[in-house]
């Protein structure tokens, strides 16, 4: 009798869904998935068209991770205290540019100019002083145009902006139609990484699908780099492109290693410490921090330290 | 123990009662908090997923400054009945939107979500929307930020506004509450059911066993030691009724041995009976009796005395059994006193017992003295009268010891001089008798001598009927059964019942029912009744299938026919084994289809009918299209399996006075014995090419065949089986000729042409040896540089006096009788050759294309033939194309890939002929290495005319050149196909424009102008 009132408390494991954007660096993460690493798991990934509706997603509670920009990340930890970098997917190398319309020359040339970017978009904020600084202007002297990344393309082309700081697979198709390439990722290294991030709360309430997530993530970077055409085969129609172009669009960036993961997250390598450090340091004085943020906490190595 | 004021029956579904009481309101409440939960879970999910959702589409448009779009969206939580309340409001805690207009405007404070300003701000801080439950559980609200656009000249927006959707749980509580009490109710009443049952199981147990118990004891108490309560189990009552069964055991154990005591002695006086009474020899008789006695009763003496009334009442003991150790009183006794108490006694047939001989005084004083003396103390004696009248005394005695005699002594010998008493008169009685029969006995010995040898000879006789295979039933004239043997009755399956009874009649009316055609065996039957003297043999069906050979003879005695000797043979399994013999000669094994034979057999009596009737009829041949290369490349069990599935689908087109037969190969004949119109005929072609279509599946090979069928008619076309036959093969070459997979009907014509194909085929065999054969080439020209390229090879035959033969006509010929191996062989070596030779004059080296036929892919050697051909002729590989067809690839892909990738890989070219005609043309590109695709002519012959040519032809270009092969287009003839062609990118041409195929001469003469030319321009 007592077994007819217990059934009904069963409950199913809590979902881990994550949130991501079209971006090579995170393709490995669907690449695990199609070669069914995730397979009876509650691992659930989540395409977004863009990341600030990734981000308030997450803000909102209805993802457990994300896969963010470091800028990003340091801009969400002012409202997230506890967060927690566990993952890094790639450095940018290249892959996060400013384009123009062919007229305008050089950096100089944008003063005045519209520039689209993703609204409020932090990255977006910090490539364009990273770039402006250099010719002693800051993003306040030309008109920012916000832009969602699946208009990037469009309002370019009809001449809505004058320039665009975007990303794969725009980057690839405005470079291909004439625009012009003014500044690049690869010019800042390592200062954009982009990462995996969990509330720090998770690694105690979901310790093992966090693991797999994360093991499946490695075993997935060794088969692309053992069999790069059918990875590429599996992965372009999701990016639209083909698988070709796919390889070539990977050239824009750099997906570190176990080790290397290892090493950046637990610090042993301070480069992307003292990236993120010099990043806040920017933000901070951009004003696009009230609050300081303490890098050294976002990055965690427990998960990567971990992996078989 | 304190007592239940109740009866158990009563006091436990009392008990019962309470505790499903309190079971059903704890779950109640249990249900109702559960359901509770549920709905406020239900209700947080939804309202936060409607909180991030509506969130993220406020800020899409306020993004796009699209304002009536966001009232939309808004304005849709008005028609949800479960939302009381959807508001927007800015940064400054301005409503902008909400369902209810008359809030715009307000403050957040001056709304009814007044009391959620602290949570509001909080939201803000964090940027993080919430789901909060109301202190009262009856509603839930969803606080979710939206960040508005950047205001000018801030990089980052710090505009968050707040979405709140505020959701009334009240109505949902509500039906949750009820539906929770109406489980509780259902699952109350379940519980209440099964305690009912419970109980009333409970209560039937306990009162049946109670009254089983108290019924076995009633029972025992009247004296029924074998009654028992029986109770299963190991309660309380059961221990009781243990108990009881356990003490009623023990009484009957008591009861049995009294009664098995009794048994006993009644047993020893039954033996002691039996054995005295086995004999009817006086004097064993007694022996037996007086030892048997003496143990039974277990005295020291038991002896048998005779009385002896005349002269001298005296007694004579003769027979005696005692212990060894007492010595023997046989002999005569002292004469007793007439009147003496003991023999008065005795002859009043009473027993005398005397416990002590010491203080008797029944006895004579002489007697009892000479016993004393003898050491008797102690006798019983009992008289025993015999049929004659003598009496005789059996008496127990025990020697120095009294013996006080019980009842049941005296009883037992008593008992025991009864039994002795009958014995003695049947002994006497025989003796009588035996004297009698002396006399008798001799004659009956005799008598029973012939007696035995007259039953040892029907034995013989009954064995021998019973041994023999045969049915055999003898049967008198007038309809008696004399004799019948156990085969007969098995054979007919007759119930020794009906036999007994002997009467015919009976027997036959009983075996009718088996029969077939009961009404020839009744005819038989009465036959023998009317000709009693004539032998007759028949032949029985059964309706089970068997079937028996009947034999009937007369039977005669002393030259008289006195009845009917029948027998019955079971000739069943001979019957079959000569019907499938039958079989097999006339079908094919393969297809179970008529053989030739049987065609034949049916045709001629087609045509005798038809000729009687002046009907008509139709004869048709069919053969199937390339069956010698299915079963040269799949082999002869997919062949096999073919030809099955084509008989099948055969006779399914059939109606049921056609015939199909397998005439031999994969020819297959048919014979329409009743049409009335040539339009019969040609229907049934028609189903049949259509039947054949669709793929044979064959072991997993799909295979689609095509067929061929000639007709002809009766009485048009031919008059006999041979003529019609001969002339519908006509046809079926004719049919051939037409391209296959088609049916025609004889024409008077065809003769002559079918033998011209005959003699084609002959000649064909000595084209090659008389050197009939001659090799054509035709160029491939690049219409940018009108550069020679290639040369394809192609093959013409000189009949001395047919003239110049159609390959179309002679190269399908070949490729059916296998000619084609050695042809092509010749072809590939005079084309090396040859362009070895242009090579050789200095001219600029091209390719030369060959052809290369299905046949001649089958044949293993043919990339060692290749090779070795290139090597004698000194050919570098490269400057050898070989052109194939995708019908010739597609019938075995792996092995023509091998073959191909072989080939390129000695650095022959290899090049895919008629591309775009076939059905794979473009799996047939993916799958095999090719160099070359040429475009069939169909598609240039239209190019400038026809859209879908020239888009057709459009697709293979870019195809081919998007995989980087080379294109040839073919049977170009027009300028305007050239212009076509070169908007579209190709290149290579070959055709009539450029030029026809020409002889070795003029092909030499081209290719050295052509060089020429280009000398000349440099």
């Amino acid at each position: 009798m007592g077994l007819l009132f217990v059934s009904y408390t069963q409950e199913s494991a809590p979902p881990l869904r994550i949130g991501t954007v079209v971006w090579p660096g995170f393709e490995c993460l669907y690449l695990a998935r199609d070669l069914g690493y995730y397979k009876d798991t509650s691992i659930r990934l989540v395409d977004y068209p863009a990341s600030p509706e990734m981000i308030r997603a997450f803000r909102n509670q209805e993802l457990e991770a994300v896969t963010l920009t470091i800028p990003e990340t340091v801009s969400l930890a002012k409202t997230e205290p506890n967060l927690q970098a566990v993952l890094v997917t790639d450095v940018s190398n290249g892959g996060d540019v400013i384009v123009a319309k062919p007229e305008i020359q050089n950096l100089q040339a944008l003063k005045g100019r519209r520039v689209g970017m993703e609204p409020s978009s932090v990255l977006g904020i910090y490539i364009l002083s990273r770039a402006l600084e250099r010719v002693d202007l800051t993003p306040k002297d030309v008109q920012i145009i916000p832009l969602g990344i699946s208009e990037h393309e469009r309002a370019f082309k009809r001449g809505t902006v004058d320039a665009v700081i975007t990303y794969e697979p725009v980057r690839s198709n405005l470079l291909a139609a004439g625009a012009r390439l003014l500044f690049d990722s690869s010019k800042i290294p390592n200062e954009i990484a982009d990462v995996l991030v969990i509330r720090g709360k998770l690694l105690n309430s979901q310790p093992s699908e966090l693991q797999t997530l994360i093991n499946g993530w490695f075993r997935a970077l060794a088969y692309l780099k053992n069999n790069p055409q059918d990875a590429a085969r599996r992965l372009a129609p999701r990016e639209g492109i083909a698988p070709e172009q796919f390889l070539e669009s990977l050239k824009g960036l750099r997906i570190p290693d176990l080790q290397e993961n290892q090493r950046l997250l637990g610090k042993t390598d301070p480069l992307l410490l003292n990236g993120t450090r010099l990043l806040a340091k920017i933000m901070e004085e951009n004003n696009l921090l009230e609050k300081p943020v303490d890098p050294a906490r976002l990055l965690n190595d427990q998960l990567v330290k971990n992996v078989k | 123990m304190k007592q239940f004021p109740l009866p158990l029956r009563f006091s436990i579904p009392a008990i019962l009662l309470l505790f499903g009481s309190l079971v059903g309101f704890f779950s109640f409440q249990r249900e109702v908090s559960l359901s509770y939960h549920r709905v406020e879970e239900e209700a947080s999910r939804r309202a936060s997923f409607f909180g991030n959702q509506t969130a993220g589409m406020l800020e899409y448009l306020y993004r796009n400054e699209d304002i009536q779009g966001a009232e939309l969206v808004l304005s849709q939580f008005g028609a949800d009945s479960t939302v009381q309340l959807a508001l927007l409001c800015d940064e400054k805690d301005r409503v902008v939107l909400a369902t209810h207009y008359e809030l715009r405007n307000r403050l957040v404070s001056d709304t009814p979500a007044a009391d959620s300003e602290l949570a509001i701000k909080r939201i803000r801080q964090t940027i993080s929307g919430r789901v909060i439950l109301s202190q009262d559980r009856q509603s839930i609200q969803a606080i979710y930020p939206v960040v508005f656009n950047a205001a000018p000249g801030q990089l980052v927006s710090s505009r968050v506004g707040i979405l709140l959707l505020q959701y009334n749980l009240s109505t949902t509580k509500h039906q949750a509450y009820t539906d929770a009490l109406q489980r509780s109710l259902e699952s109350s009443l379940v519980l209440g059911m099964l305690c009912t049952a419970v109980w009333f199981f409970f209560d039937k147990t306990l009162t049946i066993r109670a009254v089983r118990l108290v019924e076995a004891t009633n029972r025992l108490a009247q004296g029924e030691y074998s009654a028992r309560a029986e109770l299963q189990g190991s309660d309380e009552l059961n221990q009781i009724a243990a108990a009881f069964d356990q003490m009623a055991q023990r009484m009957q154990l008591n009861q049995q041995q009294l009664q098995e005591l009794a048994t006993q002695r009644q047993e020893l006086l039954n033996l002691l009976a039996s054995q005295i009474r086995n004999s009817f020899d006086l004097d064993t008789i007694l022996s037996t009796a007086v030892s048997e006695t003496r143990l039974l009763l277990g005295s020291d003496r038991c002896n048998f005395l005779w009385y002896c009334s005349d002269p001298t009442h005296s007694f004579h003991l003769t027979h005696e059994a005692r212990l060894s150790n007492l010595a023997s009183v046989i002999g005569q006794y002292p004469t007793i006193n007439k009147n003496s108490c003991y023999l008065e006694t005795l002859l009043s047939f009473k027993t005398v017992r005397i416990d002590d001989l010491t203080t008797d005084t029944l006895l004579d004083h002489p007697l009892r003295e000479r016993l004393l003396g003898q050491g008797y103390r102690s006798l019983l004696s009992c008289p025993i009268q015999t049929y004659s009248g003598k009496l005789g005394v059996i008496t127990c005695v025990y020697s120095y010891t009294t013996h006080s005699w019980s009842d049941d002594e005296v009883e037992l010998l008593q008992g025991v001089a009864n039994q002795l008493a009958i014995a003695l008169a049947q002994a006497e009685l025989y003796e009588q008798a035996r004297v009698a029969a002396a006399s008798a006995t001799a004659q009956a010995e005799q008598l029973k001598l012939t007696l035995q040898e007259l039953q040892q000879t029907q034995a013989l006789l009954r064995a021998t009927l019973d041994s023999t295979a045969d049915g055999i039933l003898v049967v008198s004239q007038a309809g008696k059964i004399t004799g019948y043997n156990k085969k007969f009755a098995e054979m007919w399956r007759i119930p020794e019942s009906i036999l007994t009874l002997q009467d015919i009649n009976q027997a036959v009316a009983f075996v009718l029912e088996q029969l077939t055609v009961p009404e020839a065996f009744l005819i038989k039957v009465r036959e023998s009744y009317t000709q009693p003297d004539v032998e007759t043999c028949s032949i029985l069906q059964f309706k089970d299938g068997r079937i028996f050979e009947r034999y009937s003879r007369p039977q005669r005695l002393n030259g008289r026919t006195v009845g009917r000797v029948l027998s019955f043979r079971d000739v069943t399994e001979q019957s079959q084994a000569e019907e499938k013999i039958r079989y097999q000669a006339l079908h094919d094994l393969l297809t179970a289809l008529p053989n030739r034979m049987l065609f034949s057999e049916q045709l001629s009596s087609a045509l005798a009918n038809a000729n009687k009737h002046q009907g008509m009829l139709a004869v048709m041949f069919m053969d199937l299209d390339r069956f010698k290369t299915i079963n040269d490349t799949l082999g002869h069990d997919v062949g096999d399996q073919l030809l099955q599935g084509v008989a099948q689908r055969l006779r399914s087109c059939l109606r049921e006075t056609d015939t199909v037969a397998r005439w031999g190969g994969d020819e297959f004949t048919l014979l329409l014995p009743q049409i009335t119109d040539v339009k019969d005929a040609t229907k049934l072609a028609q189903r049949i090419l259509e039947a054949l279509r669709p793929a044979f599946n064959l072991e997993g090979n799909y295979l689609h065949i095509s067929n061929s069928i000639g007709i002809a008619l009766y009485p048009d076309d031919g008059k006999d089986a041979e003529t019609l036959l001969k002339n519908a093969d006509a046809a079926l070459y004719r049919a051939k000729e037409h391209g296959r997979n088609n049916y025609q009907l004889y024409t008077s014509t065809m003769n002559s042409k079918a033998s011209e194909l005959l003699t084609l085929e002959n000649s064909l065999h000595h084209a090659l040896e008389r050197g009939e054969f001659v090799v054509y080439y035709q160029p491939q020209v690049n219409i940018n540089t009108w550069e020679i390229t290639a040369m394809e090879t192609l093959l013409r035959w000189q009949h001395p006096t047919l003239g110049l033969v159609s390959p179309k006509v002679f190269i399908s010929l070949a490729e059916e009788n296998g000619l084609i191996v050695p042809i092509g062989e010749w072809v590939l070596r005079t084309a090396c050759t040859q362009n070895k030779v242009w090579q050789d004059m200095g001219l600029p080296p091209i390719h030369i294309a060959v052809n290369i036929s299905a046949r001649q892919f089958q044949q293993v050697n043919l990339v060692a033939m290749v090779a070795r051909t290139l090597e004698e002729i000194g050919l570098l590989p490269h400057f050898l194309e070989l052109e194939i067809t995708e019908t010739t690839i597609m019938q075995n892909v792996d092995f023509t890939k091998s073959i191909l990738s072989q080939l390129q890989q000695m650095g022959i070219r290899i090049a895919m002929d008629d591309f775009g005609t076939g059905y794979s043309s473009l799996s047939c590109v993916k799958k095999f290495p090719l160099d070359t695709i040429k475009i069939d002519q169909s598609f240039i012959s239209d190019l400038t005319v026809d859209p879908y040519d020239e888009a057709i032809t459009t697709a293979i270009i870019a195809l081919g050149q998007g995989l980087g092969l080379s294109i040839v287009a073919e049977g170009v003839e027009t300028k305007e196909q050239i212009d076509g062609l070169r908007l579209l990118q190709c290149e290579e041409v070959q055709g009539y424009f450029f030029s026809s195929p020409l002889s070795v001469e003029n092909a030499t003469e081209l290719l050295r102008n052509a060089w020429m030319r280009k000398v000349q321009v440099f």
